[in-house]
């Protein structure tokens, strides 16, 4: 009744209307946009799957009265069915189409009290309403812990040799050609949760979840961009917006400008770049021993 | 007598032949005056014979009309159009979720608007709607399929054709042939088996029903280890499959397998989940089935719509079938028999041990989801995704929006693994047109639209429209991938444009945003 759908195309739908790769460009649109009033207000901490099971107009779960039926699930119904729900030598009560359709015991609620003899579950004849209304509760959020994807806990992220990660990142992954464990890098394990760490380490730019939910986090470095005009001029600055027809900056002393690209020739030095062209020549193990390095660097 | 009767015919005569009816012959040999289904004809092709506009004239291709949508409600993330509108008699048909309207062609004046009630289901796309005779039809957020009267937009009938308590959510165009209307359905959160049924035009009961897995005892069965997985399997149909008249064949790319990211409890190919499949239209019944992505675990459905061009291959001529599927893969295959005939990548994948015999990508099992994550390409959004792609069978070109995407692939569930069981952290979200030549995959060229974001129409007049992420249309020349014309409107294009010629003059008809646009040569003059 409560939980959301968070299906194969939910994450493409997401982002379907955003403006690309250009993360930070993406976020200054979506901060304009008012998809639905709610993106710009979502609160900065919170679990991003609440943040978007609340953008999709779910009803939320009562966590309250969920914790209530869990202490209640457990004792009386753990056994068989799984502490979770995930069902045992009982069936799984998580994807049951009952359970689905119960809404505060109206269905489970008199199976629980009479029992299925002919399957072996005896009747909980004890349990009053507010009880199994509780249970009802506690078997929907474990529904909606399934469906929604976003409040998953990734973890466990630390497998690799941090040693190795140190001759790559000096050595074959040319990352020391850029970047400084004891400048730009010092620390950086400690202001970046592991996933988020190795995201950037991968691509540095926010993740379309936090852009998409208008989340202050840490932009992608500035692109500097050079633009030749035709009578031979130098103009740089930090790219604004690159397209097939017009490139934008802001220049040195902070103005905004424009040229249409076909009288212009453009350089853009995109810190990204080189963490693109790793992206397919990395095998798993140097990405999660490079990624053991930058966990040292707390 | 006979006089009256003959007065009585020649008074019906004009009447019946400015019906606004949509005949079931007409859906199999649509005019250029029209758009009356989804990819506008059976094969998928997205492709018009019209070349009013063409490469010679198209820069002075101007605004005609734009109409925004109003009071559509909370629509979620689907309140931009993402629906192909249809097009019949003058008058376009269109949606959000829980919103349809009827809007002139030639003007883009609100002819009605019909609002199905708030519900709980998924709003994350619409798609558009079906019809036949005077009847509309489109499926709800929460799993009716409703039909309208088309002059008023009046209900007539919804019947339910999925349960949305269970997590399944709808979004496709019904697909109407004779007098069966197709219906597929979404939703994967929940390890629901995905099922295609027909449905009676008249009264919306069910005329057969199709589910992905197969039943026990049937071939592909053996491709699960057990009922369990099985029954959980997924597989969804949410995407619009293409026809065959003459073999009375559909044709329908197969969503996923659940749980989505974890491949340990199903064992197997896990049929026919990313699977191309054939069944008869009347009947139900599988003739064919072709895997592409034997036992996914990366969220790569193969929903991309399987387009059918009669061609020539090796040297031999064939009815084809060409899908670029979201798994970085390019498949044809002769859609009589389901006989593999072409594998080629058209991006860089890193998922595979190489290709079967079959033709099928081999999965690299290394490159599964796990708790510290895999560096895999395409991301699970894919190298190909819903924008509708298109095919010009007079240059042979495939042309499909590309994604050369990276993604960090996580396995996360604790315990049994249910629903997702996994999620995948993106990298980047890239988006190119590429020009496929299907005889060999070849890419012709490629073109840059800065993401994923619309669907693609060719026309005879040599070009290719499309939107950028930065707002423009754009209308390229089909042989070498050059911009011949471009102009911004006030969102991305979220949908795939659609033509028609009404009183001598072609119109290209857009969806950004909540808004539509029409352009024509001279604009509205």
């Amino acid at each position: 009744m409560s939980h959301r759908y968070f299906g194969a195309v939910a994450v493409l739908l997401l982002f379907a209307s955003m403006s690309s790769g250009q993360a930070d460009q993406a976020a200054k649109a979506e901060k304009q946009k008012t998809a639905n009033g709610q993106a710009k207000d979502a609160p900065q901490k919170e679990n991003a799957g609440d943040a978007i099971a609340a953008l999709m107009g779910g009803t939320p779960i009562d966590k309250e009265a969920a914790e209530r039926g869990r202490k209640i699930f457990v004792p009386a119904c753990g056994f068989c069915h799984g502490n979770d729900a995930h069902g045992k030598s009982g069936p799984d009560l998580v994807r049951s189409a009952l359970v689905l359709h119960d809404n505060k015991g109206d269905v489970i609620g008199p199976i629980i009290r009479n029992g299925r003899p002919e399957r072996g579950m005896p009747p909980f004849s004890a349990l009053s309403a507010e009880q199994i209304a509780d249970i009802s509760t506690f078997l929907h959020s474990r529904a909606a812990d399934v469906t929604n994807r976003f409040a998953y806990k990734i973890g466990d992220l630390i497998t690799g040799d941090a040693h190795k990660g140190a001759a790559f990142f000096n050595g074959d992954g040319h990352c020391a050609s850029c970047h400084s464990t004891t400048g730009d890098l010092a620390h950086v394990a400690a202001k970046y949760e592991p996933v988020e760490l190795q995201r950037r380490m991968l691509y540095p730019a926010p993740s379309l979840i936090d852009v998409f939910l208008g989340r202050a986090v840490a932009p992608s470095a500035p692109t500097k961009v050079t633009v030749q005009l035709a009578s031979g001029e130098r103009v740089s600055g930090v790219l604004d917006h690159l397209d097939e027809f017009t490139v934008s900056m802001h220049d040195a002393a902070g103005w905004y400008r424009s040229f249409p690209r076909e009288n212009v020739t453009v350089d853009v030095q995109d810190p990204r770049a080189a963490h693109e062209g790793l992206l397919p020549k990395y095998s798993d193990q140097e990405m999660h021993d490079v990624f053991a390095y930058l966990e040292t660097l707390k | 007598m006979r006089i009256w009767a003959l007065m009585f015919v020649l008074l019906l005569a004009p009447i019946v032949l400015c019906g606004q009816e949509l005949t079931p012959e007409a859906l199999v040999k649509p005019g250029t005056d029209s758009w009356p289904t989804y990819n506008g004809d059976y094969s998928g092709q997205r492709h018009s014979l019209l070349d009013q506009i063409n490469t010679s004239n198209v820069a002075s291709l101007s605004l005609a009309w734009m109409y925004r949508a109003t009071d559509y409600g909370a629509a979620g993330f689907g309140s931009v159009i993402k629906s192909t509108p249809i097009e019949v008699n003058g008058v376009l048909y269109f949606t959000m979720p829980d919103n349809v309207w009827a809007v002139d062609a030639r003007s883009g004046r609100e002819v009605w608007h019909y609002k199905y009630p708030p519900n709980e289901g998924g709003h994350i796309g619409q798609r558009g709607v079906a019809m036949l005779g005077n009847w509309i039809y489109t499926e709800t957020p929460d799993c009716n399929l409703v039909s309208l009267n088309a002059k008023d937009g009046k209900e007539r009938w919804r019947k339910q054709i999925a349960d949305a308590k269970l997590e399944y959510f709808c979004t496709m165009s019904p697909l109407v042939v004779g007098n069966h209307i197709i219906t597929g359905v979404g939703g994967d959160s929940l390890d629901n088996p995905g099922y295609l049924e027909s449905r009676d035009p008249e009264t919306g009961e069910m005329q057969w029903h199709w589910n992905t897995e197969p039943n026990p005892g049937e071939p592909g069965s053996e491709s699960w280890p057990d009922a369990e997985a099985r029954n959980h399997g997924g597989g969804m149909t949410w995407m619009t499959g293409t026809y065959d008249p003459d073999l009375r064949l559909i044709y329908w790319g197969i969503g996923n397998p659940n749980p989505v990211h974890a491949g340990a409890g199903r064992k197997g190919d896990n049929l026919w989940t990313c699977s191309i499949v054939a069944l008869n239209v009347d009947t139900g019944k599988l003739v064919w089935g072709y895997q592409v992505s034997p036992h996914d675990t990366h969220d790569w459905d193969a929903t991309q719509t399987p387009i059918l061009f009669d061609g020539e291959f090796n040297g031999k001529r064939r009815k084809l079938l060409a899908q670029a599927s979201r798994n970085g893969f390019f498949f044809v295959l002769d859609r009589s028999s389901g006989e593999h005939l072409l594998t080629t990548p058209f991006i860089n994948t890193n998922w595979t041990l190489g290709i079967n015999a079959k033709g099928q990508p081999i999965p690299n099992p290394k490159k599964e989801p796990t708790r510290d994550g895999t560096l895999v390409s395409p991301s699970s959004n894919g190298a190909a995704n819903w924008f509708a792609p298109s095919f010009n069978p007079t240059a042979g070109l495939f042309y499909v929006v590309a994604s050369q995407s990276y993604s960090v692939f996580y396995l996360t569930a604790e315990g049994k693994a249910e629903g997702f069981a996994g999620r995948d952290d993106f990298l980047n979200y890239p988006g190119t047109i590429k020009a496929i030549d299907y005889k060999s995959g070849e890419i012709r060229w490629a073109h840059d639209l800065g993401g994923m974001g619309s669907g693609l129409l060719t026309t005879a007049g040599n070009l290719l429209f499309a939107g950028d992420t930065s707002r423009h249309i754009l209308a390229i020349d089909s042989t070498t991938g050059k911009t011949l014309w471009h102009t911004t409107v006030a969102a991305n294009q979220a949908n795939g444009a659609i033509t028609y010629e009404l009183d001598g003059k072609q119109y290209v008809v857009v969806g950004a945003g909540d808004s539509l646009f029409a352009f024509a040569l001279g604009g509205s003059h």
